[in-house]
């Protein structure tokens, strides 16, 4: 590296950490390096990529609205508009917690403007922003025009000092950066240990299977979290799931599925997920490593990067600074912004 | 002629088949042609013999015959459909074969075909993937895979006193072993085939399984296809073979070189022609040209042309490559040409195939050349299919150009080439060092030497052409069909499996990285069982009377209170709650509808606006309502 200096070096692979390094080099002029890895095509995606949280908090919805917005705008202007969709999104209540749950994100998303329908147990959530994973490539390539320096992750290595600080080295040499970011569950389960994450993450086992084409779903994508289930109809009528947890994966995923069974799958992958026990972000930095975190948002992670990156520039409005300090992992108490959890 | 394609039956090398009894000729009709070969023939290898060599057509492209692609067969009017490269040819019988056709209608053109004429887009799977098994068996260890390496881990438990389950796909014990020969004085393959062979028919404590296809692993269990001979008839059966301790030697599958039309019919990897050869007497025409990247490659070539087979050309990737089997070669004049490779194949006149070669890192026809075969020496990828669904990892060997095995499973071994050993002497050992190892013995070291590797040129990569000529080039063998012009939506869509080979090739082609190929290869190996229908349902949640998600959500302690307007309407839970004054923002709501309501809804209210106002708006899924506090409740 040469002694090259940084403002920011951001560690991840996810959708969530190129657009954060992009908006950051680009919007905010910073110097950045992105340490991750383009998956390859063949690869089953590890999220659904939506603006769409099962969060309770306005304020939430709001950041995540205006991201999605944002997002828009910025993918318009790169050439990139083929890379964002739009879809309407099936959530379950099948619980009479979740449903309950799902009763106040059907009022929010009204009270927002945003387009619903409910339809037995479902709660429609009409036209959410959605990033296509057959744009990737696109989004790298526009990384590229954004001054974001790339290091692959092979080259790269988080250490913890005695004192806890964390320093990054690249091919042998030390990393000179203002901060550093670990900005996917990926990264933060490879560098940075059990001991130094905070108690409010847990880690998650996760599988991502794709099916043979099955009968149409209901919605293009739904979730269901009482089953721990995602599903996404994708074009050939194959349905691409996440599932959450390790105990009753087939079952759990079939009891949502419309068949025709017995169902042939045709790729399964297993990975961790990481998510905070009370169902709501954290964002900061961990003390004493001085990394920056973003941890537990979901599939809806990308489009909190904008907001996310004004932080980190030290530019937010003041609605984002009330936001992130009461997600910040340093917060004693976090009573105030706890989610539902399933 | 009615087997164009048969050697002579004392063809140098034993290429006049030795499955085969030649005194016992046979007939048998397939789609309403009949096919004759001999005792000893399989479906397909009498298939081939008679000249029928194309499966059918993906899209506009014939894609050939050969034992991972061929179709399924049954007796006309039964449904027992058997893999035609593991069914035997038995006299008399009339069989279907599987599968959307083309031209259906016109028979009498499709009996002198040399083409089962299979729309290839749509492929039927077997049924039995599915089926439960018919019978189970238990043994101390099971060996997958009866060549050398499995031989040997089966002998060195049944000399240690175990019981011992044997698979072996075909109908014959080896692998590949004979195809590499022997190096110096070592034992021939053959020798130590049929030593080790005669020794498991000693003993008592052994039952091999032949035409056994192993599909499935679940724990310490596998499922088994197995093809059987019940009064004259064939039958397949699923077995269940239950042992705590798994010995897997199921080798590796040579690959083909990335070109336009390498799934021709005519087109064929080496291994592929020299068992044809050995086993079956079967050929194609009277002409060849071998493509190679080995030294191997020319073993197989100078064979064939001690058979009668006209050797064209061999045509090698590497520059002047050095080998005992080149100066062979150049000592038998065959015509070999260094530092080429195919660069397309299409379809000739009368059955045969232009084959159009380039200078390596060039895309401009250097010749062309027109033979009766192409046979494709490539690069071998261990056969790791089970072991990833035992759930092996495995990751690739960029020095070896290969997918190889990550890790370990404590009840499963893996043996012979497979675990990526190449000498017979290493193959052998690792069997016995797999089996001893299982059963908590030490075993030494394997040394695997090879001795010629100090004076002969090493193995070169996949030959890949170049882009742009026409025709498809397809990835691997096999069922997956991925091809080099698949785009990246194809890929990104997962909608089919992909083989090692293909996953292999996918890195070579710089398609995939390096470091995602083991777990893509993984992910699309060993997707996992069948989904059945589920009635599995979530573990019942009560609604929370004071949700963790609303703590703060309207100031400290807010209110309950019991909201109505006109005595009729009710508020369903969620509905936001406005002062009457207030915008519709949710982020200025004054409270939230909680509980339901025989009228109206019980509402929980910021306490600094019940302090200011006593009328509210309750933003309903229907539109906005007045509303009014009926009663006031706890505090919440």
């Amino acid at each position: 590296m040469d002694g090259t200096e940084f403002d920011i070096v951001i560690v991840g692979s996810a959708p969530f950490a190129r657009l954060l390094a992009g908006w950051l080099a680009r919007d905010h002029g910073k110097r950045v390096a992105l340490i991750g890895r383009q998956a390859s095509p063949q690869r089953l995606p590890r999220s659904l990529d939506m603006a769409l949280g099962t969060a309770t908090r306005p304020e939430t919805w709001k950041m995540l609205r205006s991201g999605a917005a944002e997002t828009q705008h910025l993918f318009a202007a790169a050439g990139l508009a083929d890379a964002l969709g739009h879809t309407d999104v099936a959530v379950s209540g099948d619980t009479a917690a979740t449903a309950v749950a799902l009763d106040h994100l059907a009022h929010l998303a009204m009270g927002l403007g945003m387009a619903g329908r409910s339809e037995g147990q479902l709660h429609v959530f009409g036209s959410i922003a959605m990033l296509r994973p057959e744009a990737e490539p696109k989004l790298y390539a526009w990384l590229g025009t954004t001054g974001v320096t790339h290091i692959d992750s092979d080259a790269a290595s988080l250490a913890f000092l005695r004192s806890g600080l964390a320093e990054l080295t690249v091919s042998g040499e030390k990393l000179v950066a203002g901060q550093i970011v670990v900005a996917d569950d990926g990264a933060l389960l490879d560098s940075v240990p059990e001991a130094q994450r905070p108690e409010q993450l847990r880690v998650v086992p996760m599988t991502a299977t794709l099916t043979a084409p099955v009968r149409r779903l209901s919605a293009p994508l739904i979730h269901f979290p009482d089953r721990g289930v995602t599903m996404l109809q994708r074009a050939g009528d194959g349905v691409l799931a996440l599932i959450a947890g390790d105990a009753d994966v087939e079952a759990r995923l079939a009891s949502v599925l419309p068949g025709p069974f017995p169902l042939k799958r045709l790729a399964t992958s297993r990975f961790r997920r990481i998510v905070s026990r009370d169902g709501a972000p954290l964002i900061g930095r961990l003390k004493p490593s001085r990394l920056f975190i973003a941890a537990g948002l979901g599939d809806a992670a990308a489009f909190f990067a904008p907001a996310v990156a004004r932080l980190l520039a030290g530019t937010p409005t003041d609605d984002e600074k009330r936001w992130f300090a009461a997600r910040d992992p340093a917060r004693p108490s976090r009573e105030l912004v706890a989610e539902i959890v399933p | 002629m009615t087997q164009p394609n048969r050697l002579v039956a004392d063809a140098a090398h034993q290429f006049g088949g030795v499955e085969l009894d030649r005194s016992k000729p046979l007939s048998f009709r397939v789609d309403g042609r009949t096919i004759h070969g001999f005792a000893g023939d399989t479906v397909l290898s009498a298939l081939l013999a008679n000249g029928v060599d194309s499966f059918g057509q993906l899209g506009e492209t014939p894609l050939g015959l050969g034992e991972d692609f061929a179709p399924l067969a049954s007796q006309r009017g039964a449904a027992d459909a058997l893999p035609i490269d593991r069914l035997p040819a038995l006299d008399g019988a009339d069989l279907v074969t599987t599968g959307a056709k083309r031209r259906p209608w016109r028979g009498l053109l499709r009996r002198s075909s040399p083409s089962l004429d299979h729309v290839l887009d749509r492929i039927t799977e077997p049924s039995w993937l599915r089926d439960k098994p018919a019978t189970t068996l238990t043994a101390d260890l099971l060996v997958i895979g009866g060549g050398v390496a499995g031989l040997a881990a089966a002998d060195a438990a049944c000399a240690a006193g175990r019981t011992v389950i044997l698979v072996e796909r075909r109908p014959w014990l080896g692998g590949d072993a004979r195809y590499f020969g022997a190096v110096g004085d070592d034992e021939t393959p053959e020798a130590a085939i049929a030593r080790m062979s005669a020794a498991l028919a000693a003993r008592p404590n052994v039952t091999i399984l032949f035409r056994a296809d192993a599909f499935a692993m679940y724990g310490t269990t596998a499922h088994i296809h197995q093809i059987e001979l019940v009064d004259g008839a064939a039958r397949g059966r699923i077995v269940a073979v239950t042992a705590q301790r798994v010995v897997l030697a199921t080798g590796s599958r040579q690959r083909l070189g990335i070109f336009a039309g390498n799934r021709l019919p005519g087109v064929m990897t080496a291994i592929a022609a020299y068992h044809l050869a050995k086993r079956y007497g079967v050929t194609r025409g009277q002409s060849a040209l071998v493509a190679t990247q080995s030294n191997f490659g020319y073993r197989l070539a100078l064979r064939l042309h001690d058979a009668g087979t006209a050797v064209l050309r061999i045509v090698d990737t590497r520059l002047t490559p050095q080998s005992r089997f080149v100066d062979f070669s150049k000592a038998s004049g065959l015509m070999l040409s260094s530092g080429q490779l195919p660069l397309a194949v299409t379809a000739g006149r009368h059955n045969a195939l232009r084959i159009a070669l380039a200078n390596a890192g060039t895309s401009v026809v250097a010749s062309e050349l027109d033979a009766d075969r192409l046979i494709v020496s490539g690069a071998w990828q261990p056969e790791l299919s089970l072991w990833m669904l035992a759930g092996g990892s495995v990751e690739w060997n960029a020095a070896q150009g290969r997918l190889e095995a990550r890790g370990q499973i404590e009840h499963l071994a893996l043996a012979g080439s497979v675990a990526g050993f190449r000498s017979m002497g290493a193959t052998i050992e690792s069997g016995q060092a797999g089996a001893a190892r299982l059963f908590g013995a030490t075993a030494a070291p394997i040394e695997d030497i090879d001795i010629a590797a100090r004076f002969e040129t090493a193995d070169a990569p996949t030959a890949i052409g170049p882009t742009g000529a026409v025709g498809p080039a397809f990835l691997d063998t096999g069922f997956t069909l991925a091809r080099r012009d698949d785009d990246a939506a194809e890929a990104q869509a997962h909608s089919r499996r992909l083989s090692l080979g293909d996953v292999a090739a996918s890195v070579e082609l710089k398609r995939t990285l390096p470091s995602d190929a083991g777990a893509i290869a993984e992910e699309r190996g060993a997707p996992g069982v069948d989904l059945v229908a589920s009635d599995w349902t979530s573990p019942a949640a009560p609604a929370p009377a004071d949700p963790s998600w609303l703590t703060g959500r309207f100031g400290p302690e807010p209110q309950r209170v019991h909201l109505v307007v006109n005595g009729k309407r009710r508020f369903e839970i969620g509905a936001l709650v406005y002062a009457n004054t207030s915008p519709a923002d949710p982020l200025l709501a004054a409270g939230v509808i909680v509980e339901a309501a025989p009228v109206g809804g019980i509402a929980l209210v910021s306490r600094a606006v019940l302090k200011r106002t006593d009328r509210f708006i309750v933003e309903t899924l229907r539109g906005p309502s007045p509303a009014r506090i009926a009663t006031v409740d706890a505090p919440a």
